[in-house]
């Protein structure tokens, strides 16, 4: 599952996306951060049970910060990436 | 030091000096629980910030609107261990709905201003904002805009179809049961909740902070629930085929475990309805049947709007917690000859007695808070406060004071242990001070009584570090802050005592002695045990929490 995040450019906004991800119960393929059009886009591959993915939308979505949220598949890359191990 | 010199030019912020930063920020819990908006609460970089953290956290936990304000060193050190440089933001991350730390002083007023509508907008919580030195000496020049998305704390409407499905269900249950938590209160829904429960004959349960939420005199309330909840309260749930849980996280204190109850609701055994205004507690512990996002009062109306009259239901279910509630009361009632000096639930029934119904009751947390919890009657919902989520030893004194901050008319009436006491007692300096008078009543047991009685039952009864061989006098430690105290040797005396100061509008300390030996907190639901393995007092032997049906 990919998770897409649109927050204000500040670490501080990042540091607190972060506190809520270590404390769901997934683990997370890979995470990037890109400041476009004056606001950080975080994009996140996590990999767990659909209930916690859930959760963690919703706890993110939760925080004033976040503009936008949205979920996606993983893109069939990385997808295929994550099933050879790599 | 620049915030505090110019708030020395204005007139309308009261300020109040508590001794120690932890007070003040439980003493703005109190103060926000009585008022029912936030209280500001502000504190230096360094250690100042970092004594906040335990208020704030317990804010966090029980849902209350706080706003902190703290002072940080100059821009140009950070990163450089500066003399009490602390990254606050950092620690505060996980504990507050927001943080902000001002970079410009045209930001400044705006987070403010946001921090404080936030903490209160939809599920209530902690803010922070942190005001770095350099930046409060800089020239302000207007107001910056700060980009954050507050339209989302607006609770959303409850879906039609969830409401009906929610009716169905209740009116298709044999045993429907009513919790009630802290949402209850914070949505002004006590209405709602004791109409749907009449309409639907079915008793009401609450959890810790729900209790505040209910009127304990309403007959179909059967007390909270869960690791030291009512045993009538643990029957309703645990045997309820239908349960409507309005304004509550799902704690493992209120449940015990969850496994039985997902188990249920898996099977539709259990058809559970979870009305809350954060999305993110639906289905986090356990996963309803129907879940409605949406303002409790709000939801309710419409289920209430929704539903005809309900059908009668057979009186049996509310009888036999009846029976369970009359068997624990005359079990307690010959417990109580066994104590040599008070037996706690009897000094809260003389206390009840003293304290008009409008009177604020705080706690502590140890023993004495779990006694209040199974035995302290509620007539006026908000009225009783107590820090459940986190247990915050020593919240009781200066959230008292914060009570009686917001409201100056009304008695407060602080039930302590001498555990908690004695972790926050400095900010009784405050009492005089300000002209903040409450009762402060010590359950006086000289040990850390809960934690014993963890080590007593669970630990093979191998008891480290919970007695105390030696403490203060408590009434010299008043005397110390002008305040008088008495040690009652009878509960008539103590009953007299707390009469004589809410009449006179006068602090008082009453030290009661209370037989650390006996005093184990029952009924009591070990924790991972599920609610019908509650261990209930000597006299009870033979009484189940498993409903025949």
């Amino acid at each position: 599952m990919s998770i897409s995040i649109r927050i204000p450019p500040s670490m501080d906004y990042v540091g607190r996306v972060v506190s809520i991800v270590r404390r769901a119960k997934v683990f997370v393929r890979r995470m990037e951060i890109e400041a476009r059009d004056s606001t950080y886009h975080i994009v996140m591959d996590v990999e767990g049970p659909a209930d916690e993915i859930g959760w963690l939308i919703a706890k993110l979505d939760k925080l004033p910060e976040v503009l936008e949220i949205g979920r996606t598949q993983a893109a069939p890359a990385i997808a295929v990436a994550v099933r050879e191990g790599r | 030091m620049a915030l505090f010199d110019a708030a020395y030019f204005v007139d309308d912020i009261e300020v109040v000096m508590f001794r120690h930063e932890q007070g003040a920020a439980h003493a703005a819990e109190g103060y926000a629980r009585v008022a029912g908006r936030p209280a500001v609460v502000s504190a230096t970089s360094g250690p100042g910030a970092t004594n906040l953290v335990t208020g704030l956290t317990d804010a966090y936990m029980d849902s209350v609107p706080v706003t902190a304000i703290t002072g940080q060193v100059a821009t140009w050190v950070f990163g450089r261990d500066g003399f009490q440089e602390t990254d606050i933001l950092g620690v505060a991350t996980p504990i507050t709905k927001w943080v902000y730390q001002v970079r410009r002083p045209e930001e400044a007023t705006p987070a403010v201003r946001i921090a404080y509508e936030i903490s209160a907008l939809g599920r209530p919580g902690p803010t922070l904002v942190d005001l770095p030195r350099d930046v409060q000496l800089m020239e302000y020049r207007g107001e910056a805009k700060i980009q954050i998305n507050v339209s989302k704390f607006i609770p959303p409407k409850p879906r039609e179809e969830d409401v009906a499905k929610a009716v169905k269900i209740l009116l298709e249950a044999d045993r429907p049961v009513v919790l009630a938590g802290g949402g209850v209160l914070w949505s002004g829904a006590t209405k709602e909740v004791l109409e749907l429960a009449e309409k639907l004959n079915a008793p009401i349960v609450s959890t810790l902070p729900g209790k505040a939420a209910i009127p304990h005199n309403h007959p179909l309330y059967m007390g909270p629930a869960g690791m030291h909840g009512r045993a009538e309260a643990d029957a309703a749930l645990a045997n309820a085929d239908a349960v409507i849980a309005v304004g509550t996280r799902f704690s493992d204190r209120t449940w015990g475990r969850f496994r039985e109850l997902q188990e249920r609701v898996r099977s539709g055994e259990v058809k559970l309805i979870h009305i809350d205004v954060d999305r993110s507690e639906i289905g986090k512990n356990v996963k309803p049947t129907v879940g409605i996002v949406a303002d409790a009062r709000d939801a309710l109306r419409e289920v209430l709007d929704l539903m005809p009259a309900a059908a009668a239901r057979s009186p049996k279910f509310l009888a036999w917690l009846y029976e369970i509630r009359r068997r624990y009361e005359d079990a307690m009632e010959k417990a109580a000859a066994e104590f040599r000096h008070f037996a706690p639930w009897k000094v809260l029934k003389a206390v009840r007695r003293a304290a008009p119904p409008s009177a604020v009751t705080v706690t502590g947390v140890g023993g004495h808070q779990m006694w209040s919890e199974i035995w302290w009657e509620v007539y006026e919902p908000g009225t009783f406060i107590t820090s459940a989520g986190l247990g915050t030893m020593g919240f009781g004194i200066p959230a008292s004071l914060g009570a009686k901050l917001a409201d100056r008319s009304r008695p407060v009436v602080c039930i302590d242990g001498d555990g908690s006491f004695q972790m926050t007692f400095n900010n009784l300096a405050l009492v005089r001070e300000y002209g903040l008078p409450f009762v402060e009543i010590i359950f006086d047991n000289a040990s850390l009584q809960l934690v014993k009685q963890w080590q007593v039952y669970m630990y093979g009864n191998r008891q480290i570090a919970v007695r105390f061989a030696r403490n203060p006098d408590f009434l010299k430690i008043g005397e110390a802050y002008g305040i008088e105290g008495i040690r009652p040797s009878s509960y008539e005396e103590l009953e007299r005592a707390v009469s004589w100061a809410v009449r006179n509008d006068e602090p008082l300390i009453i030290d009661v002695t209370i037989d650390e030996d006996k005093d184990i907190v029952l009924p009591w639901v070990k924790p991972g045990d599920w609610l019908t393995q509650v261990i209930l007092p000597k006299g009870m032997e033979d009484v189940s929490l498993a409903y025949e049906h």
